[in-house]
């Protein structure tokens, strides 16, 4: 079964024909959701990737941070995924024959492997080297913005 | 000349026709719209919330102030330069979008609330900077942030859905 074959079978699946089905006003609701999830994922991954970088909330810990942060990030996180499944799945074909779509899903895995990664070695460690913190830190931040760039980019190639 | 008539000239000049038909750099400033909202109203979202005492109580409002202004000011430069470009490309259009005018309606509001947020600031001295919860007239423009940059967003997100 070929990717393009599982997208089609999604196309016609229960799920995919009834938000085709539901008003298109509804779907914009989720296009809404998606931009206050995004921002909601975004800014405490700004936040925790700045103190990565020495700069930000200075009197916390990396690991202070992450932990007040992080039910923020995954309240956004669940959100983003949640209308983005939805705007997919109402349009399976056609997000899967954009261009933009498998690499912004693609940067997204890695993102949240290397971003999870990252935050544990972080933190675990009691003396991570500061050039290695911020390279990190800098990396992370460049991917996250690719998929949100990667992300815009959809609507419009 | 009336502000539809600069907005069309706007909208047909050649800088905003190339723009608007441009293969990659009209989803990349889109792109650039979107991203430095995450460091301009998503940071003010936080402070927000310190400011209503719901987040970091422990962290003094100065230094968490001090510490994001020129993230926050960084992101709003970005999201007002890409978004006078998109604007620049589709002027005339926006100028007639419902969603577009309502936008524009809470943007003034919130800066507004920004400027007089600052000068309250600034009149009632560094004293109360540093208190677990803001006094009340802060803690309203922090609710009225909120509100007002949600509703930027959320109109933002629907211009291209309102035709009218």
């Amino acid at each position: 079964m070929t990717t393009h074959t599982i997208a089609n079978t999604i196309q016609d699946s229960s799920v995919s024909t009834f938000l085709r089905s539901i008003d298109h006003d509804f779907i914009v609701v989720f296009e809404v959701l998606h931009v206050l999830g995004i921002l909601l994922l975004l800014s405490p991954l700004v936040i925790i990737n700045l103190r990565l970088l020495g700069a930000g909330l200075k009197q916390k810990t990396v690991e202070q941070v992450f932990e007040a942060f992080f039910p923020f990030m995954l309240a956004g996180l669940v959100v983003t995924v949640f209308s983005g499944s939805s705007l997919f799945l109402t349009f399976p074909v056609m997000y899967y024959n954009n261009p933009m779509f498998l690499p912004k899903i693609g940067l997204l895995l890695v993102a949240l492997v290397l971003q999870l990664t990252l935050v544990f070695t972080m933190t675990r460690e009691t003396a991570p080297s500061p050039l290695f913190t911020k390279g990190a830190g800098l990396c992370s931040l460049t991917i996250w913005f690719g998929i949100g760039l990667a992300g815009r980019a959809i609507g419009f190639v | 000349m009336t502000l539809i008539e600069i907005a069309q000239l706007l909208e047909n000049s050649e800088f905003g026709t190339a723009l608007r038909e441009s293969q990659y750099m009209f989803p990349i400033v889109e792109g650039f719209h979107l991203l430095g909202l995450a460091l301009s109203f998503g940071l003010i979202f936080f402070i927000d919330l310190r400011l209503l005492g719901l987040f970091l109580p422990e962290v003094p409002i100065s230094l968490i102030l001090q510490q994001f202004r020129a993230c926050i000011f960084g992101g709003f430069v970005a999201t007002f330069i890409s978004g006078g470009l998109l604007f620049w490309a589709e002027a005339a259009k926006m100028l007639a979008n419902s969603g577009f005018q309502l936008k524009l309606l809470f943007m003034f509001l919130a800066l507004i609330n920004a400027l007089s947020f600052e000068f309250k600031s600034v009149r009632r001295g560094s004293a109360w900077l540093d208190q677990v919860l803001a006094p009340l007239d802060i803690r309203i423009a922090a609710c009225a942030s909120l509100i007002l940059w949600g509703g930027v967003t959320i109109f933002g997100r629907l211009t291209p859905y309102m035709s009218g």
